[in-house]
């Protein structure tokens, strides 16, 4: 019970982050620069995470899975991303729909290499 | 900007604490079952809040909070990543596929409604 409230409360904290950084951002044009930046952040430092407690890092379970099922899951967003890029379709910046979609697939998953990658090369 | 953030936090509370749930039971399968569930519908429910020009705290806490919580990026990501390291790269291609199909269509649905 008590890891499902530690859990809510790093989720919490991660959706509030998130909305920080909307905010904070000073952003022009119409492609969603905070929902890709959260999301190639978040995918770094969760890789990361993950790939450090496979490894033996000091992190306990419990905070692995607050750090990452809570605090990173609710940071990082999916929603977010189908809803702007059904906006742009909408809107009829289709290419730019496509940039988005696109760039947020290839620089996730470049993000997730770079983090374990980086997790492995502190471990050996 | 505090009433913003407090709103966004208590939907990212019941977000996060679903996603867990949900992944918890779902999960444990071969494929992320979990994972594509609340991204999709998650994605719905995004769309359908924003397409009902509800008030800026409700979309606030319903759409940035609560959908935006439930739903996940960067563990879609780890999980795409995993099975193409682990040379499964049509199920990493096939699941990338329908979590995006699936999610993109799903919202346009959503705003629809």
């Amino acid at each position: 019970m008590r890891k499902r409230l530690y859990i809510g409360v790093a989720g919490a904290f991660g959706a509030s982050t998130r909305l920080l950084i909307g905010q904070l951002l000073i952003v022009s044009g119409s492609f969603p620069v905070a929902t890709f930046l959260v999301n190639m952040v978040g995918t770094f430092v969760l890789c990361y995470i993950v790939e450090r407690a496979r490894l033996g890092g000091s992190l306990t379970a419990l905070a692995v899975t607050i750090i990452t099922t809570g605090f990173l899951g609710a940071f990082t967003t999916f929603s977010a991303v189908s809803v702007e890029t059904v906006e742009l379709l909408r809107d009829g910046f289709f290419v730019l729909a496509g940039v988005y979609v696109g760039s947020s697939l290839v620089g996730g998953l470049a993000m997730a290499a770079i983090g374990f990658s980086f997790a492995r090369r502190r471990s050996s | 900007m505090i009433w913003h953030l407090i709103a966004v936090g208590c939907g990212g509370f019941i977000g996060a604490l679903l996603r867990f749930e949900v992944s918890a039971k779902l999960n444990r399968d071969r494929f992320p079952y979990g994972t594509l569930v609340v991204n999709s519908i998650g994605s719905f429910f995004i769309g359908w809040i924003i397409g009902s020009n509800l008030s800026i705290g409700w979309t606030l806490f319903l759409a940035t909070g609560v959908a935006g919580a439930l739903t996940t990026y960067s563990t879609l990501m780890k999980e795409i990543w995993t099975y193409w390291t682990k040379g499964q790269k049509l199920q990493a291609v096939g699941y990338t596929l329908v979590t995006f199909i699936v999610g993109i269509g799903l919202a346009f649905l959503g705003l629809s409604l």
